[in-house]
């Protein structure tokens, strides 16, 4: 806790990491106050307005702030030789590791928590409460991507090279991850599905559900719909920011039930999510133990 | 094998200085600090003192060798855990104030109330405590250095040039104050160019180069200078005397060793 409080301080008092912070309460502000104004109106969105714009910027956006959050965990004090004071204090490299991760998930959890709190009481005074509780299931998928965000952040900083390489890693892993991997996705899974023309409309609402074999009578495996909604929902665990887009979803739609079973992704959520917060902080962990400082 | 004190046991490292190249900071490096000592490292710029500091503060790994504290086996996953360590080059970071740092370390440490006052008066620091460490200079930073690594209870200093930056009131102060932490059980390690000082601590004389351990003296010695240069002429003296052996030798055809 006392590495996390330090963390904290000088997270506060950064000012690239303070503008980092206002970009965070922008991305809150901005489409609620811009989609009036296609409209040639003042004002504040509702929640069923605001939310398809929410999920599009904070899927592309946070990401980019998160990673770059992240990586200067260690990138900074790497540089600058000043880790040195803590790891020669009686405390494991793994409690270093957690505590800076913790005391920078902890800021960032507080800044976007702030900001789109205080843009949600706003736009439910202004407009009244309907899709509020589809706005704060957004966003606490959007703290999850966040904070898997920042933990691959610190495993790319753990490495221990300097400032500029770490940002550049970081900038081609939010790529990979906001673009690439996307494109890959949506590619592997129109592929899963061999064309089935007359299944088309019939089981209606998914665009490539269509396109995929027959299901069974209870809509189960992969030849069914269902199947496909389930393949589909296990292939977006491989990208944060997929996971995201599914979890923000599947809360602001009504969950589809086929031959009698539902199919909100519950399991692929849980699963991804957990995946992507344990495993880049486990990385991230070996190889900061591993890491030469001098 | 041994009854505590830090060892250094035939340790090599190498710096990765360009993709494929390598260069030796330090070639099997033995050496011996009793409990509750202290030691001095001296010799030219580039001997591997720093680098030995390093590894025995478990901050990098040797390539072979070992180092022992206390009898265990150290390196960056076994740190020795009651450790003070001065790097060459003081740096916190610098969003900081200086009292902050310095409750942070003593909140690690465990360090008492009692113990805080002395380091304080140690190191002066109490007009600069508000300040960010970033607007600190050069001398300051190393005064807040010296109190982070000297803040009690350690059973291991490790210091970097540790008089180097200081004016003259606070070098003698930080000196008696090594030489207190020792007599209340501590070993101490130190590299340094600061003859005069050294002879007033008059600790063990290990003299580097190269990252060779060239020669050692025990403490009452003529002094860190005359010791250092003893040491380095005596080396000399032997690396001329294998010189002018070798082509002897090889003018001859004859293996035998010279006498």
């Amino acid at each position: 806790m006392l590495v996390a409080r330090r963390e904290l301080r000088i997270v506060w008092r950064n000012r690239g990491v303070t503008t980092g912070l206002l970009l965070v309460a922008a991305v809150a502000w901005l489409p609620a106050v811009l989609l009036p104004l296609r409209a040639g109106a003042f004002g504040v969105a509702s929640f069923p307005e605001l939310l398809p714009l929410t999920i599009a910027v904070e899927g592309v956006i946070l990401p980019l702030i998160a990673l770059l959050f992240g990586a200067e965990t260690l990138a900074g004090e790497v540089e600058e030789g000043s880790l040195l004071a803590i790891v020669t204090l009686p405390l494991s490299r793994a409690s270093c590791f957690l505590g800076k991760l913790t005391g920078r998930v902890a800021a960032l959890v507080v800044a976007q928590g702030a900001s789109f709190g205080l843009a949600a009481l706003v736009v439910g005074f202004v407009n009244g409460p309907e899709g509020l509780a589809g706005y704060a299931v957004v966003q606490i998928s959007a703290l999850l991507l966040s904070s898997a965000c920042v933990a691959v952040g610190a495993a790319i900083a753990a490495g221990g090279c300097g400032r500029v390489h770490v940002y550049a890693v970081s900038l081609l892993t939010w790529l990979v991850l906001v673009f690439l991997i996307d494109a890959v996705l949506l590619a592997a899974i129109v592929a899963l599905a061999p064309a089935a023309p007359t299944q088309v409309g019939e089981h209606g609402h998914s665009e490539l559900s269509g396109a995929m074999p027959l299901p069974d009578e209870r809509g189960q495996g992969l030849g069914g719909e269902a199947g496909i909604d389930r393949t589909a929902a296990w292939l977006l665990t491989l990208d944060p920011v997929d996971l995201f887009r599914l979890g923000a979803l599947s809360a602001i739609s009504p969950p589809r039930r086929v031959g009698g079973t539902t199919t909100a992704p519950t399991l692929p959520l849980a699963v991804g999510w957990l995946c992507w917060l344990v495993l880049p902080t486990l990385i991230g962990l070996r190889r900061f133990r591993r890491l030469p400082l001098r | 094998m041994s009854a505590g004190g830090l060892q250094f046991e035939a340790v090599c490292y190498r710096f990765l200085s360009s993709k494929r190249a390598v260069a030796d900071a330090l070639h099997e490096f033995s050496a011996d600090c009793a409990p509750v000592s202290i030691n001095c490292m001296m010799g030219p710029n580039g001997a591997g003192k720093s680098t030995a500091l390093a590894l025995a503060a478990g901050l990098v790994d040797s390539a072979s060798g070992y180092i022992r504290f206390d009898d265990s086996l150290v390196s960056s996953a076994t740190p020795p855990v009651a450790l003070g360590y001065l790097p060459q080059a003081s740096a916190f970071p610098g969003a900081l104030t200086v009292a902050e740092v310095l409750d942070f370390t003593f909140a690690l440490r465990g360090t008492t109330a009692q113990d805080r006052e002395v380091v304080m008066q140690v190191a002066a620091l109490s007009e600069v405590l508000t300040k960010a460490t970033r607007t600190l200079s050069s001398g300051w930073a190393r005064r807040l250095g010296l109190a982070v690594a000297l803040a009690p209870p350690t059973d291991l200093l490790l210091l970097d040039e540790p008089f180097v930056g200081l004016d003259l009131e606070t070098l003698d102060r930080v000196a008696g104050y090594i030489e207190e932490r020792c007599r209340q059980g501590a070993t101490i390690l130190l590299a340094s160019h600061d003859y005069e000082t050294v002879d007033r601590l008059d600790p063990r004389i290990m003299v580097l180069n190269e990252g060779r351990l060239l020669g050692e003296a025990d403490p009452g010695g003529p002094g860190a200078r005359a010791v250092y240069r003893q040491i380095v002429a005596s080396t000399a003296g032997a690396a001329r005397g294998e010189a002018q052996a070798a082509p002897a030798r090889s003018a001859t055809g004859d293996e035998r060793a010279p006498t």
